[in-house]
């Protein structure tokens, strides 16, 4: 039990919501921070890149860690709600702020319509569907001129009640990303803890048994699956905003799927907080290996010392790894999140009392009171 | 001549093209088919076995100077050093999630085939090797009925036939064949009866990466380079499901099948050949999820 109490100490410190505000506000004051020290456009596009990807990890792991399917195609939502954004402004000349809602409602039925679909298999044939659809959409686009080709389409920042968003005074995308984040968040903390978030980790945990218990499973992870790709059409909106360039090879290619997969393994699968952590862990490995390792490594190194700088993915993969066999509940689970909430947390919502008197296990995550 | 008789000949070329092509997808998928049908595990990392076995290929043809010798020792030593690696990852790191739930396999896996990439990278350095020069022995075709068949396709193909037939004759006719298609056809059962599964487990595992190396050596003259095996899995998962998990004969027809689908979509569809391919991949799952020889009784 030793384990679960250091872990209940965590959790209670996590717990406590000023731990969370300290947090954000800490986040908030970054980017004053790094104007200081004269890195401000550099480190905080990378802060936004990694809100950006959290957002997409946090719609991932609504549908892989919550209903327990892996979709190999959750990119393409990413991609339809970056292309959408990009489509209306540039082709059809729709502002930011009525193209950005659009594109997420029309990723939402779009990824109904995919559901619809795969959710007709499970398992490795769902997973072989979904990389399908995006496979399909990848190669398509790639050789559409309408929509660019390889090169993709390229757009100007956005302008919001005249507030010019400008990608070298990165500000604006900052806050923008954040309070995405922060949104993001809370939407899915409430889904998560809702009756309808419920059902799904029953469908995670045994889908049988909540199909026999007379819940419309389909229905459900359905709805699941369209909330989840209508979120990573969140995270594509940012994307064609910030990035102004949407191509098939960073939007539609599997490998972004892929990086999601890494961001909510490594992050903490099937907790709330898992993702973003993942996601800032990921991107940050990847700045820190490609951009400051190289600083020390000395002009006429050997050529297999030269090279480890830029492949960060090695270690990414070789940590990807060792999370899937030794350490399931990834770097959430190590800070004390769970994503099985315990028995006593359930008994003491329903008997309505206040804290039980010594809970066992924590509760999902998050900071709740 | 007249038109339609150039017709003809263009469409027996793409054939043969789609048929040369067809096998290196076999090369893959029956691996894939094998170790999916015994171990029910689906290896995102096989198509990294087939592109580590070109870039070992690669380096025994330098080493020994290139040309046909190099060439054919290449396809000795090659696949065998890369089913040793298969073996020995089977060993270490796919044997701990036999028992767990499948999303822990596939996404070890592909964890794995990532990790196999960029190892490369980092040995050989991620730009393409380049294509070395090919043996004045494959320059020149057969000429077979009006159609000219270039010799290093023809190699290919029927290299692939033997590849095929050889797997067939052990799977049918050796005591471990038939210890590993008793495993395909019910693992706990066979376990049971005191036969020693896990062995047969490392061997198809070894079996399959050295068959996909095979065909990893023959890209060479193709082209090889590091993402060459994220892009052959995708066909290659294309082919067993169209063939049916798990069947043999389903992967070698659907192989061939999938690989002149894929010539003649990129002659002739007006839209690319990855687009029609997952469109029949999709196609199957949906209307016939067993494949084309599939019995397994699919999920729903």
């Amino acid at each position: 039990m030793s384990y679960f109490e250091r872990s209940n100490e965590l959790f209670e410190s996590v717990k406590t919501p000023y731990i969370g505000a300290t947090l954000l506000a800490l986040v908030a004051a970054f980017p004053l921070v790094a104007n200081a020290i004269g890195g401000l456009p550099f480190l905080t596009s990378i802060a936004i890149e990694m809100m950006i990807f959290a957002v997409f990890a946090m719609s991932f792991n609504l549908l892989v860690g919550y209903t327990g399917y892996v979709s190999f195609g959750h990119t393409v939502f990413l991609g339809s709600g970056a292309y959408m954004t990009a489509i209306l402004m540039k082709k059809f000349s729709v502002p930011f702020i009525a193209a950005a809602p659009a594109a997420v409602v029309g990723t939402g039925l779009f990824a109904l319509v995919v559901g619809g679909i795969a959710f007709r298999r499970s398992g490795v044939y769902f997973a072989m569907i979904t990389l399908g659809v995006a496979q399909v959409f990848y190669t398509l686009f790639q050789s559409w001129n309408y929509v660019g080709g390889d090169t993709g389409i390229i757009i100007d920042p956005p302008v919001v009640f005249g507030y010019e968003f400008n990608p070298f005074e990165p500000m604006g995308y900052y806050y923008l990303a954040l309070a995405t984040v922060v949104v993001t968040y809370l939407f899915t903390r409430y889904l998560v803890r809702s009756p309808f978030g419920h059902v799904l980790q029953a469908i995670r945990e045994n889908e049988e048994r909540a199909r026999a218990v007379g819940y419309s499973v389909r229905t459900f992870k359905l709805a699941a699956f369209s909330v989840s790709g209508g979120l990573a059409a969140v995270a594509g909106v940012l994307y064609a905003a910030y990035f102004t360039q949407v191509a098939p090879g960073s939007t539609l290619y599997w490998t972004t799927t892929g990086d999601g997969l890494f961001m909510i393994l490594i992050g903490g699968m099937g907790t709330l907080v898992g993702p973003i952590i993942g996601s800032v862990f990921v991107i940050g490995t990847q700045y820190a290996l490609s951009t400051y390792l190289v600083d020390f490594i000395p002009e006429g190194a050997p050529t297999l010392i030269a090279r480890l700088p830029e492949r960060w993915p090695l270690l990414l993969g070789l940590l990807f790894m060792l999370t899937v066999l030794r350490f399931r509940s990834g770097i959430a689970g190590g800070l004390g999140f769970s994503r099985v909430r315990s028995i006593d947390d359930v008994l003491a919502r329903v008997s309505g009392s206040a804290e039980p008197d010594e809970p066992a296990v924590k509760s999902d995550g998050g900071d709740e009171k | 001549m007249t038109p339609l008789s150039v017709g003809l000949g263009d469409l027996a070329t793409t054939f043969v093209n789609g048929v040369s092509y067809g096998m290196i997808l076999v090369l893959v998928a029956l691996g894939l088919s094998l170790v999916f049908g015994l171990m029910g595990v689906l290896n995102f990392a096989h198509g990294a076995l087939f592109m580590l076995g070109g870039y070992i290929g690669l380096a025994v043809m330098e080493l020994t100077g290139g040309g046909i010798t190099g060439f054919v020792l290449a396809l000795i030593i090659a696949p065998l050093v890369v089913a040793a690696i298969g073996a020995g990852l089977e060993r270490t790191v796919y044997k701990p999630l036999y028992d767990t739930e499948p999303i822990y396999q596939l996404l070890l896996t592909f964890g794995l085939a990532v990790v196999i990439e960029e190892a490369v990278k980092y040995i050989w350095g991620a730009a393409p090797p380049g294509v070395p020069p090919r043996p004045a022995v494959f320059d020149g075709a057969v000429v077979f009925m009006g159609i000219s068949l270039p010799y290093y396709r023809v190699f290919t193909i029927l290299l692939g036939a033997a590849v095929v037939a050889g797997t067939a004759l052990f799977l049918s006719r050796t005591r471990f064949g038939l210890i590993v298609r008793a495993g395909v056809y019910n693992t706990d059962r066979t376990a049971t009866l005191g036969l020693n599964v896990e062995r047969a487990f490392t061997a198809v595992f070894g079996l399959g990466a050295f068959i996909a190396a095979l065909g990893g050596v023959v890209y060479i003259y193709r082209a090889i380079e590091p993402s060459v095996g994220a892009s052959i899995i995708l066909p290659a998962f294309i082919v067993v499901i169209v063939g049916g998990l798990g069947s043999f004969w389903g992967s070698v027809i659907a192989g061939l099948l999938i690989g002149i689908i894929w010539q003649f979509a990129a002659v002739y569809a007006p839209v690319p050949a990855g687009t029609v391919i997952f469109l029949v991949m999709i196609a199957v799952l949906l209307l016939r999820p067993q494949g084309i020889l599939g019995e397994a009784e699919v999920e729903v």
